[in-house]
């Protein structure tokens, strides 16, 4: 008796400590220590939202402007400091943090772990992206945002032609929130891969996991190449190095080979959890699994590696070889492909499924 | 002149490189557009059966047919995406290299700057040739080579009547062939963004028969017109004693500056200031007293000028046809 | 208390880097004007010259005259004699040996009026607000304007034939 009551004392005393170390710290404090993934991952899409909300009133003021010839409601500078900050909002302080903050809330309920890995490193990558979009956004208020396209091509935004410290701006803001999604990346790759609960295999994850698993793959090889190549501009406007003054060996190209590299699977970084949201909706209304898994995987994993393959046809316009166009329009066009497969897919599941239409299920239809 | 749907289109082809371009275009809107349509009729299908469906759940082996109708779709997919490709790489070397096999094709040099278009005839014998701003003339049914360059950031000349864009970079000299095969004029537009006044970077290009080319292009390589009148003459005086001559220049003149447009012949030119205003005698006036009031952070300065010294300069330019 | 102090710190903030990151794209007629200054002879400039303390310049410190500065200096081939700053026919620019001072008001002189031996007038040639851009971008070849809005090279272009 006696040695079941202390083992009865001892659990408590377990329990307690376990709720102490679980327990969130209160305070101010408390919240920013916080390492819980879905708070920090419904702070990522909150916050996401809010540039959201700054970069549609962007839009909006744009449009106004706009609205009439020769209208006087921004000056040129104005304007060209407000569609850049538009562009770089939703590209850098929306759509990637938004898909990442899914991540973090969701890859975790979905593989069975009670956080992501590396917790503490999760709430940093957090704040590092929340610094790098009040900093965009103050040099803005201070006049210094960054007005030479969400692109920041060179030399238009190198020392010459963009005096002050705008395109350095821009440049300090990428390196914030890229080392964020980098951050995320490792996590949700580490999570997936490491932390699933017994028994899940690989074949058995959902779909949305391994869209995820996917894009931080793609985030881990491109976003370095975004990074390298602002810091190359902040050398050239700072130290006067020539990464892309084309007398002194470097070349303007060069830096636009770079950001694509990054910048066009980008463009799957942000489309393909979408992809992972379809195929969640589509197996929950179709009240059946999804048709073809090992295909649809598959797809995602290809259609990762072509995106690396296509980059040039963002810059057509340069005057580049025939041949290497052509290859680059080939990439550009196989994508469809994985892409086709995976609508083919769908339409099956909803084919041989009992459909129950609701809400987001119309959406996915649209 | 500057309006009309005609003027800035790309459906509306005027040469053979932009033909292509349309035809490809309108070949890849029919394909796409079928491929659309099939798959939403398949989708909607599909959520019409299910809707109403109460069987249970498919096993595996009744799946089998549907992985075949998959496998099917896709290779139906990569087909038409090979014969896409095909057309596509097709009318990208066709528009490529068109003119390179033709020894009556013109060069043409042109050379962006923020926020202007400079465009040189070059010429065998140096004193014929010229230059202007803003304008090119071609003449119908022959190739013509654009040379680009830039003198600053990066421009993009985009003709969409005639051909793609092409970009203008540092350090490089792009090619670009146009071939014009009815008259018209057609207007361009920077297509990379510039800086302050990248929407007012236009460019006309004026299609023309042989023979009114060779006209306007013999008078180009003419010196400017001598002042006639005492207005003129004073005129003259007045525009070498300005700053005028830091940026101009007027062959025949002590003017051959070559920082701004030059201005042999400004008055036959249809705009002013790349596309912003239409040349006539009260915008060049306004111009030239205030001219970053009408662009601003434009490289000319405003100029303080006597009222009945600005009409003299007035006379003086706009006798320069 | 704490806000207050705050709210000074942000005007502070926003007057410095407001300053620095101003572009000037539209000109008012005061600035456009042109200075003659007086000049005695024909060729040299004269000795009853403007008053250098009079003189304040506008752009001091501001990153956008210095960029338009630096596109001047090549445009009006100041680069002939002076070459990049460095000197040869006329005197270096960025180093710290002044002939005629260094402060705006002098630097504006020297344009404005010329000197002996070389130096051309420009007054009356630009205008004035052009005249104070050259001295910004001059004054900061020699580190004399703040580093943070002095740009530390200039984009040369070289035609090369594309990739083919």
């Amino acid at each position: 008796m006696t040695e079941l009551a202390l083992d009865a004392a001892t659990l408590d005393h377990e329990h307690a400590q376990l709720a102490h170390t679980w327990a969130h710290a209160p305070g101010l404090l408390g919240w920013l220590s916080e390492t819980d993934h879905k708070k920090i991952g419904l702070r990522y899409i909150l916050t996401a939202l809010c540039f959201f909300t700054a970069a549609g009133i962007e839009a909006a003021f744009m449009r106004l402007q706009l609205s009439r010839p020769e209208n006087t409601l921004l000056n040129p500078d104005l304007y060209n400091q407000i569609f850049t900050m538009h562009g770089t909002t939703m590209m850098f302080l929306f759509a990637v943090p938004v898909m990442e903050g899914m991540a973090i809330y969701f890859v975790p309920l979905m593989v069975g772990t009670r956080n992501v890995a590396f917790p503490k490193l999760n709430a940093f990558g957090y704040f590092i992206y929340l610094a790098g979009g009040l900093f965009i956004y103050t040099m803005f208020a201070l006049h210094a945002g960054p007005d030479a396209g969400w692109f920041s091509y060179v030399p238009l935004s190198g020392p010459q032609f963009d005096p002050g410290k705008r395109a350095d701006t821009w440049a300090q803001m990428i390196t914030f929130t890229e080392i964020s999604a980098l951050v995320v990346a490792i996590e949700i790759s580490v999570t997936a891969f490491k932390q699933r609960a017994v028994g899940m295999s690989l074949n058995r994850i959902p779909l949305f996991v391994w869209s995820m698993i996917v894009i931080s793959f793609m985030i881990i090889f491109a976003m370095p190449a975004v990074m390298v190549v602002s810091s190359f501009l902040c050398l050239d406007r700072e130290v006067a190095t020539n990464f892309f003054n084309r007398p002194e060996g470097g070349d303007p190209i060069y830096y636009q080979h770079m950001f694509w590299f990054f910048g066009h699977p980008e463009v799957y970084i942000i489309f393909i959890p979408a992809l992972g949201y379809v195929s969640t909706i589509l197996t929950t209304f179709t009240r059946r699994k999804i048709f073809g898994y090992p295909v649809m995987v598959a797809s995602l994993v290809f259609t990762a590696f072509m995106a690396f393959g296509l980059w040039v046809h963002h810059m057509f316009a340069t005057g580049l070889p025939q041949l290497g166009q052509s290859f680059f329009t080939a990439a550009s066009m196989m994508i469809a492909i994985p892409t086709g497969a995976q609508i083919f897919c769908w339409i099956v599941t909803i084919w041989t499924g009992r459909l129950t239409i609701r809400t987001p299920l119309l959406y996915v239809l649209g | 002149m500057l309006l009309g749907s005609d003027i800035q289109n790309v459906l509306h082809p005027a040469g053979i490189q932009a033909s292509r371009i349309g035809s490809l275009w309108n070949g890849y809107m029919v394909v796409l557009v079928t491929v659309y349509v099939v798959v939403v009729i398949w989708m909607l299908a599909a959520v019409w059966r299910a809707h109403r469906s109460t069987a249970p759940q498919v096993s595996d082996a009744e799946e089998r047919p549907h992985s075949i109708t998959v496998g099917v779709a896709s290779a139906l997919t990569l087909v038409t995406l090979i014969g896409l490709l095909i057309a596509s790489v097709a009318t990208g070397s066709a528009v490529g290299t068109y003119g390179d096999k033709r020894s009556d094709a013109l060069e043409i040099d042109v050379t962006g700057h923020q926020w202007w278009w400079e465009v040189q005839y070059p010429d065998p014998e140096p004193d014929k040739s010229f230059k202007t701003a803003n304008e090119i003339h071609v003449p119908l049914n022959t190739p013509v080579l654009l040379r680009l360059a830039t003198r600053d950031v990066i421009h993009s000349l985009w003709i969409p009547n005639l051909n793609g864009k092409r970009d203008l970079i540092p350090g490089r000299v792009n090619k670009l062939w146009i071939q014009a095969d009815r008259p018209g004029v057609f207007r361009s537009q920077c297509a990379e963004f510039c800086g302050l006044q990248h929407a007012h970077m236009a460019l006309v290009v004026v299609a023309e028969s042989n023979e009114k080319f060779q006209r306007w292009k013999t008078h180009q390589q003419t010196a400017a017109n001598d002042p006639v009148t005492p207005q003129q003459l004073h005129g003259r005086s007045v525009f070498l004693s300005l700053p005028c001559v830091n940026c101009h220049a007027i062959t025949g003149t002590d003017a051959y500056a070559t920082i701004g447009p030059d201005l042999t012949h400004v008055a036959s030119r249809p705009t002013l200031a790349a596309g912003e205003l239409l040349n006539s005698k009260g915008n060049l006036g306004g111009w030239i007293v205030n001219a970053p009031a009408i662009k601003p952070g434009t490289a000319m300065p405003p100029n303080q000028v006597a009222a009945n010294d600005l009409n003299d300069l007035l006379a003086y330019l706009e006798n320069l046809k | 208390m704490s806000k207050a102090l705050l709210c000074a710190l942000l005007t502070a903030l926003c007057a410095l880097g407001c300053h620095r990151e101003t572009r000037s794209i539209t000109v008012s007629a005061a600035e456009a004007q042109r200075v003659t200054p007086v000049r005695e002879g024909t060729n040299q400039p004269g000795t009853n010259l403007m008053t250098a303390t009079a003189l304040k310049n506008p752009y001091e410190g501001n990153a956008y005259a210095i960029s338009q500065g630096q596109q001047l200096f090549e445009q009006y081939n100041c680069s002939g004699c002076h070459f990049h700053g460095g000197g040869g026919i006329g005197p270096p620019l960025m180093d710290d040996e002044w002939t005629y001072g260094n402060s705006p008001a002098n630097i504006y002189e020297s344009i404005a009026e010329g000197r002996p031996n070389g130096m051309p007038s420009w007054g009356g040639h630009i205008p004035n607000y052009q005249i104070w851009q050259l001295v910004t971008y001059v004054r900061s070849m020699a580190s004399l304007e703040p580093q943070n809005a002095t740009p530390v090279r200039a984009e040369e272009m070289q035609p090369k034939k594309a990739e083919e």
